[in-house]
């Protein structure tokens, strides 16, 4: 997992060439305008997700996973809390599945939180569990930009 | 014109925002109260709409996109999701997971 601010995108761009695509999206003022919907940029292989919507109690969250792809996640504007915990010892909520690249797990009580304001990043790997759209202090409007990178 | 326009968005509103019902039963056909349901698209998942006495929740599909997938769960039962139906209303069965 990689939690910093798009100033510092820089610093990632030996991760990969996708990941460097990724990060300079998220520089591109006609991205982060787009209206929410998805884009694709290199077909299946890049693309991102523009949503708007109002944050949600951690308590009404649950930990979700993606094994095909690497999620990339940018505040444009307001702020949420991700919280995120190690997989081991998680209890499977729903099953992955692999056509929705998607598993659910139950909210572990040791989770960890990362802050994100806008003009932050996230970058969660495959098997990584993360818990996005959730409150930090009081419900508010969020604009975020999760950019999906195929991995495998 | 401009009648038929705000009629047009109106009846489009009304289809985004129509709640999908969601009836869940375990294997026998007994309905599942308190059970969670999701309304999931590419990047977000809604709260969670708990089932009634009769196993229905209503989830609105419209989650700052149109709800790609649906899922169920309940502790003590294997969870499920799957495609967003075309049909407003649909049973799901959880079966039961082993002691």
């Amino acid at each position: 997992m990689i939690f910093d601010h798009l100033d510092n995108a820089l610093l990632y761009g030996g991760l990969g060439k996708r990941i460097s695509i990724g990060l300079a999206l998220l520089n591109e003022e006609s991205v982060r305008d787009a209206a929410p919907g998805k884009y694709e940029v290199q077909g299946e292989d890049i693309f991102y997700v523009v949503d708007e919507y109002d944050t949600k109690p951690v308590d009404e969250g649950r930990l979700e996973i993606h094994r095909k792809y690497m999620d990339l996640q940018y505040i444009v504007s307001g702020c949420e809390c991700i919280a995120v915990a190690p997989l081991e010892g998680l209890v499977e909520q729903v099953p992955y599945n692999g056509e929705k690249d998607l598993a659910f797990y139950d909210a572990a009580p040791s989770m960890s939180r990362l802050i994100l304001k806008a003009g932050m990043f996230a970058i969660f790997w495959p098997n990584e569990p993360h818990m996005p759209c959730r409150i930090v202090e009081k419900s508010e409007r969020v604009k975020k930009i999760v950019v999906k990178i195929r991995m495998e | 014109m401009k009648i038929i326009f705000s009629l047009m968005l109106c009846l489009l509103f009304a289809g985004c925002s129509s709640p999908l019902q969601v009836m869940v039963k375990d294997e026998e056909g007994r309905p599942i109260q308190n059970a969670e349901v999701y309304a999931i698209s590419l990047s977000i998942t809604s709260e969670p709409h708990l089932t009634n006495k009769k196993g229905i929740a209503h989830v609105p599909l419209f989650i700052g996109q149109q709800a790609r997938w649906i899922s169920v769960a309940k502790e003590g039962y294997a969870g499920t999701f799957f495609d967003t139906p075309k049909t407003k209303k649909i049973e799901v069965a959880l079966k039961q997971e082993a002691q």
